[in-house]
């Protein structure tokens, strides 16, 4: 492989060199925007959730009691419910698995070594994660919301609840909303545990397993606590579950998890070695 | 520049890297050598933050790395030739590191001509070999055209042209003025690279030196003979010996004799008439002077160690 040798003259670069781009933050955002979109699991992920909520709202729509219902009183879930039902239930776990990819993956395939270089500031590197991550699971969310809700309401057919457009249009953000705070708290974790099954497995105790096993036991005040768990916030914005607070809160706590995960992951980063 | 002030790095009780100071200067190759598990990566981690140090500081251009604004235009590294995604190719890659500092998205393609993979810069970087790994990561530390490189064992994989290619990209950047700090356990490239040779062994400085005085002062030539005369060789043996040069026995017809040139040998053997078989002057190499120096710090190596760091 024949290079040609010829001396770096650029005279445009340097350390007093003039920025054509900038760096900094915004460059540190622009580089893991670039990133996310040149590797073929981000689209692999972004198709999952898509299909995983489809296939879920089908055959839910499908299997709906309504359609049983013998031609009384429409039944059982509306189809944005159902959509919401979609990515907590199955969704979700392509989102966090791409969100894990973004960080955990660079440990995995040794490329955190050259993010460093490039952003050797810690925070700078992860709050640009969060800033790429964050808009694109909010809007991966959103348009699988309406993606689910659509394919539920075709499959439900005209004995489905009535759809409302504010119902749909709720759900669907409260669907973006909740997929880019479980993503922000993965990168987190990630930043943290740093290998893929680790932090995947982490994110997903706290966003589906544990909530929903303390469910499953039956004791009030297990279940309760669950509930301040990522995924019973989670479930409590996408109106599938009930809790003692409503959705607003459901919001904060959400926040309150995802700024823990980041501080976690911060503190790992700036005091261990790469 | 690059300027170490006792840089220390602890792994509980061992010393990975220890006490080291020293200035990397502009302009010239400084080689920097040692045995596997000196410490030379972890020492090119800590100059780049990426690891902490225990104690001391590495700084570039008087700042530590973390603090430089835009790092990549100031100080390009080689660290690790799989230092990217497998699945991204060459070109995203570098598009991505070049954002990151601002740096113009026209660097891009003159780095990858400039180290040869214009044609496969939309393959996926790993299915890259070894040497084209190298190249890329080379690349990399070229793209902000910075006044401080470092390569830690950039020749690992690289092909004879590509060996060759690399020095004389090492010396044309020198040439410019950069400070160009290049890592090897291979004192023999050091040789045919280095202007300069920081060699440290168990994470201290041994020697840091221009490479000719490190070659001089520690490995003075030497000249090989051999004989069919047993009796004549043990006399020129104390002949050389009473002119000053130590000689000694290498294998059963021969002498190793240091510190003279083949000419004042032969002079030794006609003037006694010993029939030789050969007369051959070795060039001093910084590969004895390097096993030289590093004997010591090599002979309390514990022989377990497998921490595999070079």
């Amino acid at each position: 492989m024949p290079g040609t040798v010829s001396a770096c003259s650029s005279p445009t670069l340097g350390r007093d060199g003039p920025a054509a781009t900038r760096g900094g933050f915004p460059g540190a955002v622009a580089a893991e925007w670039i990133k996310l979109w040149t590797v073929r699991s981000t689209w692999v992920c972004m198709c999952a959730v898509a299909v995983l909520v489809s296939a879920f709202a089908m055959i839910s729509g499908i299997t709906s009691p309504s359609h049983h219902g013998g031609g009384g009183t429409p039944l059982g879930m509306s189809a944005p419910a159902t959509a919401a039902s979609g990515v907590f239930f199955m969704g979700q776990f392509a989102a966090l698995a791409l969100a894990t990819l973004m960080i955990a993956g660079e440990y995995s395939t040794g490329s955190i070594v050259s993010s460093l270089q490039c952003v050797p500031v810690r925070a700078r590197m992860l709050l640009a994660k969060c800033a790429v991550i964050l808009p694109v699971l909010c809007c991966t969310g959103v348009l699988v919301g309406l993606l689910g809700t659509g394919v539920a309401a075709a499959a439900m057919g005209e004995h489905g609840p009535p759809v409302r457009g504010g119902d749909v249009a709720v759900q669907a953000l409260a669907i973006g909303g909740y997929l880019a705070f479980a993503g922000v708290i993965a990168v987190g974790i990630g930043a943290a545990i740093r290998s893929v099954a680790g932090t995947l497995t982490a994110t997903l105790l706290l966003t589906f397993w544990v909530p929903v096993a303390l469910q499953v036991i039956g004791v009030t005040w297990l279940a309760t606590a669950g509930m301040y768990l990522p995924g019973g916030a989670g479930a409590t914005l996408l109106n599938i579950a009930h809790a003692s607070y409503g959705r607003p809160v459901a919001v904060v706590i959400l926040a309150a998890w995802a700024i823990a995960a980041q501080s976690a992951g911060y503190v790992v980063l700036r005091h261990r070695d790469t | 520049m690059i300027t170490l002030r006792g840089l220390t790095k602890r792994y509980g009780e061992n010393s990975a890297v220890d006490n080291l100071s020293l200035q990397i200067r502009p302009g010239v190759v400084t080689g920097f050598l040692g045995p596997n598990g000196a410490g030379k990566s972890t020492t090119m981690r800590l100059i780049l933050g990426l690891d902490l140090p225990t104690s001391g500081e590495a700084l570039i251009g008087g700042q530590p790395y973390a603090a430089l604004r835009y790092p990549l235009r100031e100080a390009g590294a080689l660290l690790d030739a799989k230092a990217f995604h497998p699945g991204r190719s060459a070109r995203s890659h570098l598009r991505a590191m070049a954002r990151s500092n601002g740096i113009p998205a026209r660097r891009v393609g003159e780095v990858l001509d400039q180290v040869g993979l214009s044609d496969v810069a939309g393959k996926h970087a790993g299915s890259f070999s070894l040497g084209m790994g190298q190249r890329l990561g080379i690349a990399g530390a070229l793209l902000g055209d910075p006044q401080v490189l470092m390569f830690d064992e950039p020749v690992n994989g690289l092909d004879p042209e590509g060996v060759r290619w690399i020095r004389q990209l090492f010396r044309e950047l020198a040439a410019e003025g950069r400070t160009v700090f290049v890592s090897s356990h291979l004192m023999s490239e050091m040789q045919m690279t280095a202007d300069h040779l920081v060699v440290i062994g168990r994470g201290r400085l041994i020697a840091d030196a221009p490479a000719h005085e490190i070659i001089a002062a520690r490995a003075p030539g030497s000249v090989r003979v051999r004989s069919p005369q047993p009796d004549r060789l043990t006399s020129l043996r104390s002949r050389l010996s009473a002119a000053g040069y130590a000689a000694e026995p290498a294998g059963p017809d021969g002498l190793r004799v240091r510190g003279a040139t083949p000419a004042q040998v032969g002079a030794l053997a006609y003037e006694l008439g010993v029939q030789l078989h050969e007369l051959h002057g070795d060039d001093a190499s910084l590969e004895e002077a390097f096993m030289e120096l590093t004997g010591s710090s090599l002979e309390f190596a514990a022989p377990g160690r497998t921490d595999g760091e070079g």
